[in-house]
């Protein structure tokens, strides 16, 4: 019966990935080699879908940036306009600013534009990243209509550790990352360094020109720096401050699109400094824990357009130097305490403020936030956990309506690990201050955007033996999301925002992975995929006649899948990611723009291990887009081709 | 429990479906060619979205009603690029201005076949052929005329202006060329510049209304020029009457309404009557001493009015651009601003040209 079982599951989870479909999950920490290997988990004390990003393979791209990390390894779509270039997530067929990133439990989204700039986000300066899917994100944060990435930095084992890794890659790509972690008796301190740069002067067939001709990559340069650095200190047994600042200078250009390719007189970049400054306090006695935190996040994006006249390159005829500053601050105390017989109650009151200086607002632009949250557990004697969240905003002198969240979590038979969860809630997004305050276009008169969500999936996993671990999961879900903001041309010569769509998001996130141990080989194979159906049913939308068709720049199917074996000292990584066709435009014609084709990309990496006395060395190559597969996830914007990576670490 | 030959049984069944995932084919929609022999033909530019590569051309028969997308890219094999702004026809070649792809490509009459391009250009916007061999290439942000060998499209000479330039008109030896745009000139940009197309020379400059965009000439020789006032609404939007011959503005007829943005001056095949687009379509005689109260055609709800063009049969076509991200619809009027009836282009359908 349990092979019955068994095979059918298999056969269901390769079905899905055939019509293409996705999922994740993960719940096991298995030990090997001094390596502490989390995998996909979904906690399975509470109704809230939270899936952790393998660390193995966050490892194995630990060079890279969190754009190119989430495409590989989750479900989450990510919209690159090319390598080093900006890129977004788009998280079950939501726009960019719906889902929010918080590090450390602070929101990294801009306030101006309300979105993230994963490309920006070194791998190295954080431990973990998980994923809360749509509603399950409301017990971190208010407003990801999508789905919240946290990433938590504070998790590296604590003994005192030296590593420094260089890489070389191909196009001049050189990435060098130093961790030092020490321990002084009751202070820790960690720090984290990142250097990289790169030409990134690929070749790609230019076939957006006549006559097609292979060119090589221009004007796309980048160079990023910074550095994490983090002190905990143990007052007692029961308290401990922290203390983590990242600093990171960021340059890039940016370059033209294919068709533009032939008259080089732009000169388009950007320049930006961040810093992220935290400090907080904790008290954790028994069954209580307390915390009060304060952070400052201040960012300066620089931006420079410079065209000259195509045949002076010394003649000006267009000069745009953008600057936009914001420092914001938060202050923000809770509190959790588990109470008998199951019940368990966290609350937490959280302020914001956001200061701009933009020489695109009229003036110097605030706005004052307090988010109030109440999160109510209990569990019914380990057969069902109930999860209530309340969450209540105030901000621009209003309250928005207060958002419920309902979760269950079911264990029907106790001898089996099969979970069923089901949730509903409700969450507001605000504005984000460029859609307030751009001159011209921004509109002070717009609503929160809203989401109404129903979640309902379930978790399965056994262990068949030492060789054969399986994990399932699948998860359906519907998103309706009303005063949907967007930039529509007015009655004036500009645009402006208005909350007028209407956009019903649903889909089914599978995953499936399998694991063990075979004669000393440790092998993993995880498959993932979404299916996501993401469409507009404004009036607006059904009288225009485009009601019903998905939405741009969301993929109805993409995946990943990969393979991770460890034998002895050496490792093999294998990932394929696939992403369907995507529309670049809402007419349905499938002219050359209207749609983008689907495409796969594969990469493998090989590494091993070697000791010199107590040092330890590790050796890496990878071959990254092994087919060579021509692709673009914008329109006319080149991804590159074959590409290499060598990587040499150093451990002490 | 499982055994080890059936746990790697498994793993193939799975890695089966890595392949799979790897061999999904990426075909793109490659359109088929068109034969081409375009007749009683209009010509819609769509211009497509800035920094989007979108733009293309579709083409119209005006006697059979068929309609094609995509002509350029179909024939060619590649897209027309970023923002198409205008289109010319000649005797033997369509000249189509793609403004921020720095381009004007030269194609086939009949079948809009590459034939030639140039890409040394800043920022052009119109071509007007001065004689057999050369056009002008009128520049958003440059302060020069380009002046272009048609035959091999290369680049001649600069003529300076001191100013940027939209559209065209020859009249006799003279070009007059609008200064529309006051981006990167610190002059008021409310002049007709006057170049003589022999001696390549300015030889002349006409003040008329602030952001001249259009100009025509009608049955009498005079000059009309549209002027929408300002980017801010700086000043109540005219139309101009100048006299070709001596350069003097004869007539300024202001627009009641400042807030107004009249764009798009056209003339009918008789040269008797201007139409222009002011939200929706007016008509006016050139013999008026002011702006009609009532249009001709009205823009109905949901329908946004961008470009216009009266046909050699003196019919109106009028582009709705949409929402400016779905594709755009062409209006066919009679005369008299009936509805005749409707077609699609493509994103953001603006310049049109009529060609038999």
């Amino acid at each position: 019966m349990k092979k019955v079982s068994f095979y059918i599951i298999v056969a269901f989870c390769l079905l899905v990935q055939i019509n293409s479909v996705q999922a994740q999950m993960i719940y096991d920490t298995l030990y090997l080699d001094e390596m502490v290997i989390k995998s996909n988990y979904i906690d399975r004390n509470s109704s809230i879908r939270s899936q952790l990003i393998d660390t193995l393979t966050k490892k194995n791209l630990n060079n890279l940036n969190l754009g190119e990390l989430l495409s590989a390894e989750s479900p989450v779509f990510i919209k690159s306009y090319g390598k080093g270039s900006l890129a977004t997530a788009s998280f079950r067929g939501t726009a960019a600013s719906h889902t929010k990133v918080l590090w450390n439990g602070f929101e990294l989204n801009s306030p101006m534009l309300g979105q993230v700039d994963l490309s920006l986000i070194p791998n190295s300066f954080f431990d973990e990243v998980s994923l809360d899917f749509g509603g399950s994100s409301m017990e971190n944060i208010s407003g990801a209509l999508g789905g919240a990435i946290n990433l938590t930095s504070g998790k590296k084992e604590h003994k005192n550790k030296i590593e420094l890794s260089q890489s070389i890659g191909s196009y001049k790509t050189y990435t060098s990352t130093l961790a030092i972690n020490l321990r002084l008796k009751k202070l820790k301190s960690s720090t984290s360094v990142y250097l990289n740069s790169s030409e990134n002067s690929f070749r790609y067939y230019n076939n957006a020109i006549i006559p097609a001709e292979w060119q090589t990559k221009q004007n796309a340069s980048y160079f990023n720096r910074g550095f994490v650095q983090e002190f905990d200190y143990k007052i007692s047994d029961h308290q401990s401050l922290s203390l983590k600042n990242w600093s990171e200078w960021d340059f890039r250009e940016i370059p033209q699109i294919m068709s533009n390719q032939q008259s080089g007189n732009n000169e388009e970049k950007q320049n930006n400094f961040n810093s992220r400054s935290i400090l907080s306090y904790k008290y954790h006695k028994s069954k209580t824990i307390f915390h009060i935190d304060g952070a400052w996040f201040y960012s300066n994006i620089n931006y420079l357009l410079k065209t000259t006249t195509a045949i002076d390159h010394e003649d000006t005829v267009t000069y745009i130097n953008s600057t936009n500053v914001s420092n914001s601050g938060f202050a923000k105390a809770g509190v959790s305490h588990s109470f008998n017989r199951g019940w368990k109650i966290n609350s937490e009151l959280s302020f914001s403020k956001y200061v701009i200086n933009s020489n695109n607002y009229q003036s110097t632009k605030s706005r004052d936030k307090y988010d109030f949250l109440i999160k109510i557990s209990k569990d019914f004697s380990n057969i069902v956990m109930a999860d209530f969240i309340l969450r209540q905003q105030y901000s621009e002198d209003k309250f928005t309506p207060t958002t419920p969240y309902l979760g269950l979590l079911f264990k029907p038979f106790a001898d089996s690990d099969l979970f069923f969860r089901i949730s509903a809630n409700m969450n507001y997004n605000l504005p984000s201050l460029n859609d307030l305050y751009w001159f011209p276009g921004g509109n002070s008169e717009l609503l929160p955007e809203k989401g109404v969500q129903m979640d309902f999936g379930f978790n399965y996993s056994k262990t068949y033996s030492e060789s054969l671990n399986i994990d399932f999961d699948i998860n359906f879900f519907s998103s309706n999301i009303s005063n949907w903001i967007q930039w529509v041309p007015s009655d004036y010569r500009y645009w402006s925002a208005r909350n007028i769509e209407f956009v019903h998001a649903r889909g089914i996130e599978s995953s499936l992975s399998l694991y063990g141990n075979l004669y000393g080989l440790f092998y993993k194979l995880a498959i993932q995929h979404a299916f996501t159906k993401s469409t507009n049913e404004s009036e607006k939308a059904l009288e225009g006649g485009y009601a019903g068709r998905q939405l741009i720049y969301v993929p109805i199917n993409s995946g990943n899948v990969y393979l991770h074996i460890n034998y002895k000292r050496y490792t093999l990584h294998w990932n394929t990611q696939f992403t369907g066709k995507r529309n670049t435009s809402l007419d349905e014609s499938t002219l050359y723009s209207n749609t983008l084709p689907a495409f796969s990309i594969s990469n493998i990496s090989l590494g091993k291990k070697f000791n010199i006395k107590s040092y330890e060395l590790e050796l890496n190559f990878k071959l990254n887009n092994i087919f060579n597969t021509s692709y673009q996830t914008i329109l006319w914007r080149p991804m590159p081709g074959i590409n290499f990576e060598a990587c040499l670490s150093f451990r002490i | 429990m499982f055994s080890n030959y059936k746990i790697i049984n498994y793993i193939s069944l799975i890695s089966s479906v890595i392949l799979l995932l790897i061999s999904s084919s990426c075909n793109k929609d490659n359109p088929s060619p068109i034969e081409g022999d375009f007749q009683n033909a209009l010509f819609v530019v769509n211009e497509g979205n800035f920094t989007t590569g979108n733009s293309s051309l579709t083409y119209y028969n005006r006697e059979t009603e068929e309609v094609i997308q995509n002509v350029f890219y179909r024939n060619n094999n590649a897209p027309l690029g970023d923002v198409a702004n205008s289109i010319f026809i000649d005797e033997n070649s369509i000249y189509l201005t793609v403004n921020n792809s720095h381009t004007i490509f030269k194609v086939d009459k009949q079948d809009a076949s590459f034939q030639g391009k140039a890409n040394q250009l800043t920022s052009p916007r119109f071509l007007l052929k001065v004689n057999d061999s050369l056009a002008f290439v009128s520049d958003l942000y440059e302060n020069n005329i380009t002046v272009l060998n048609t035959t091999n499209m290369e680049i001649v000479q600069k003529i300076p202006l001191g100013r940027t330039s939209e559209n065209m008109l020859k009249f006799g030896n003279e070009v007059f060329i609008t200064n529309w745009s006051a981006f990167n000139q610190d002059k008021e940009n409310n002049m007709i510049m006057v170049v003589n197309s022999q001696s390549m020379q300015v030889i002349d400059s006409i003040e008329v209304g602030k952001e001249p965009n259009s100009i025509v000439i009608d049955k009498n020789n005079n000059l009309w020029v549209l002027c929408s006032g300002g980017f801010m609404n700086d000043e109540h939007p005219s139309l101009c009457k100048i006299n070709p011959n001596t350069h003097q503005l004869l007539s300024k007829i202001e627009f009641p309404d400042i807030t107004n943005t009249p764009t798009n001056l056209k003339i009918n095949p008789k040269a008797d009557s201007l139409y222009f687009l002011n939200t929706d379509v007016y008509k006016m005689s050139v013999d008026a001493l002011s702006i009609p109260e009532t249009p001709i055609i009205m823009q109905l709800e949901n329908i946004n009015f961008y470009c216009l063009a009266i046909s050699p049969e003196n019919e109106i076509y009028v582009s709705d651009a949409n929402d400016y991200n779905r594709n755009g619809e062409v209006h066919r009027y009679s005369p008299a601003g009936k509805l005749i009836s409707k077609f699609d282009a493509g994103i953001i359908p603006g310049n049109m040209t009529f060609m038999d």
